[in-house]
């Protein structure tokens, strides 16, 4: 069943952007990963203007990010405390990162931006999931424990001023980190319509040293607003949010994430990662493909903007 | 396709027995009549291309040995072009160039290749035929040949430019139709319908309606709010984002 949808102005295949949906879905529930850094791609490979499918899966990841949000609400995981700080940044992010996409739209280069950015971050993430998705396979085999490095207690990151506490986190630390942190999120939010989970909770968890358990609350706490943030700044700047695209994303969303943490249950956690690692990598082969060889038409024709 | 074929006939019959007016009020000898089937194209959500049946018939004229051409042309546009350079390994967009006056569409339909019903200069003058068309750009002409024929390319994949010499049948030597195909990407808009009538080379007459292309239901209302209301739309996207994440939220936690 084909739709023409009014933003994207494409017909595309209801069954298809359900199932991605879906798929992606299956991903986040099986991996508690956001699921936009792969949503994204697919978007732009089966069709969909590039721009149109950053602002629509910010849109997209607002949904799944508040049932996310709720879960963990419900079992007291979110540093709302930290979340705010973190969101604070996140507003100032956002705006930069919208005028930055508004400045290089003008410029034609958007599109390739975009490309780029998927290339370096998801190769470095795959890379990454991969080596560590192999190293605890051979560890396993082995039957030997991972050596965990022993964190040292104060970093750099403790020595900067304007300290505060966080009593959920149980931690004495400056604003600065997480508002840096924060910022960060948001421009990858409005440049490539990612939630940006995968950055922030590494650095929750490596740079401002919280608690594992309040990591991923505090981050989908964080995500929901900023996402919206940028969802609104996309529609009022570049008319790129396609309302009904991203209704079928989140429909498609909602049943694969079901199905995800139903199958999460039942598969090895490293046999999981190896796979998302390699899925991550061949997403980014075929981005990079796609800005290596001749394009098929060596000119780009839009319309005009006067 | 049977239900266009029945609706033809059905028309044929009625202009034959005079039930439908045609376009010309005066039905004098030697005159065109031309009739549109629907001049009305509304573009649903599940749009998917549409076809816009033209006929019409030459009183007292063997249409045999005369020729018809029909062109269908949307309001003129600008277009942006970016030529895609090699650096660094990687394709990227060169600076903007800006071509002027180029149809939002355009369709030449005939009954046979059109550089024989009449001569270049005259088809020239009509504006008939892609080879017709007037792009206008401020560079030299050398390169503006190699990106016209890139606009032209693109656009006929696109079905947007298209000419088809064998897209009029002319039925028994009193008729003539053609099913002029609108492609998915059309815009919304007016479109002028031109049909002109040649006879040993020569334009003997010809005849111009408008056809109107609207966007309906959910898929216009829907542009136009994130067009004309782009800050309340936005506020609206998150609020349906909300809503469908407090739903799935409420659901999981009665399990």
């Amino acid at each position: 069943m084909y739709l023409y949808l009014p933003i994207a102005e494409v017909s595309v295949n209801l069954f298809v952007i359900f199932g991605m949906g879906g798929i992606v879905g299956v991903l986040s529930g099986m991996f508690g990963v956001g699921g936009g850094f792969l949503m994204t791609p697919l978007l732009i490979f089966y069709g969909i203007p590039p721009i149109v499918a950053v602002a629509t899966e910010a849109n997209q990841i607002v949904a799944s990010s508040i049932s996310g949000a709720f879960a963990h609400w419900r079992r007291k995981a979110v540093d709302f405390k930290m979340g705010t700080i973190l969101l604070i940044g996140g507003i100032i992010g956002s705006f930069i990162g919208i005028e930055l996409f508004v400045f290089l739209k003008n410029l034609g280069q958007i599109d390739l931006i975009i490309s780029l950015s998927y290339v370096i971050l998801l190769g470095s993430i795959g890379t990454l999931i991969f080596i560590e998705g192999m190293r605890s396979m051979i560890a396993h085999r082995n039957e030997t424990l991972v050596q965990v490095k022993k964190r040292k207690d104060r970093t750099w990151v403790h020595s900067l001023p304007m300290r505060i506490r966080f009593k959920k986190s149980g931690l004495y630390i400056s604003i600065i980190p997480p508002i840096v942190i924060g910022i960060a999120v948001g421009i990858m939010a409005s440049i490539m319509g990612v939630g940006g989970g995968f950055i922030m909770v590494p650095a929750m968890i490596y740079l401002l040293r919280m608690p594992t358990n309040v990591v991923i609350g505090t981050s989908l706490y964080q995500i929901i607003f900023v996402t919206s943030l940028v969802t609104i700044l996309h529609a009022y700047e570049n008319q790129t949010v396609d309302v009904m695209l991203a209704m079928i994303l989140m429909s498609g969303g909602v049943v694969g994430a079901q199905i995800g943490a139903a199958l999460g249950h039942k598969l090895k956690a490293e046999q999981l990662r190896f796979l998302l690692g390699i899925l991550i990598l061949a997403v980014c082969a075929k981005m990079l493909i796609e800005l290596a060889v001749e394009p098929k038409d060596i000119y780009m024709i839009t319309d005009a903007i006067r | 396709m049977l239900l266009d074929k029945l609706k033809f006939s059905l028309m044929i019959l009625l202009i034959i027995f005079g039930v439908i007016p045609l376009s010309h009020a005066d039905v004098s000898e030697n005159d065109l009549v031309t009739q549109i089937d629907d001049p009305h194209i509304q573009i649903g959500s599940n749009f998917f291309g549409e076809e816009l049946l033209v006929f019409g018939a030459m009183s007292g004229q063997d249409l045999s040995k005369s020729d018809i051409i029909i062109k269908v042309e949307g309001k003129p546009k600008s277009l942006s072009i970016r030529e895609k350079v090699n650096k660094y390994g990687i394709w990227i967009n060169d600076s903007e160039i800006l071509i002027d006056n180029i149809p939002s569409f355009y369709a030449i339909y005939s009954n046979r290749n059109i550089n024989r019903i009449a001569s270049e200069k005259l088809l020239k003058e009509q504006r008939i035929g892609i080879s017709s068309l007037n792009f206008e750009s401020d560079f030299d002409t050398e390169k503006s040949k190699i990106i016209n024929q890139a606009i032209i390319k693109k656009n006929k994949e696109k079905g947007i430019f298209t000419e088809k010499f064998t897209g009029i049948r002319i039925i028994g030597d009193k008729l003539f139709r053609s099913s002029i195909e609108l492609p998915q990407d059309i815009k919304e808009g007016t479109y002028e319908v031109s049909i002109y009538f040649f006879e040993d080379q020569q334009l003997v007459d010809n005849d111009v309606s408008n056809v109107f292309v609207n966007k309906t239901q959910s898929g216009k209302f829907i542009y136009n709010q994130a067009n004309e209301n782009p800050l309340l739309y936005g506020v609206f996207s998150v609020l349906i984002a909300w809503a469908a994440g407090l739903i799935v939220a409420g659901i999981s936690r009665v399990r």
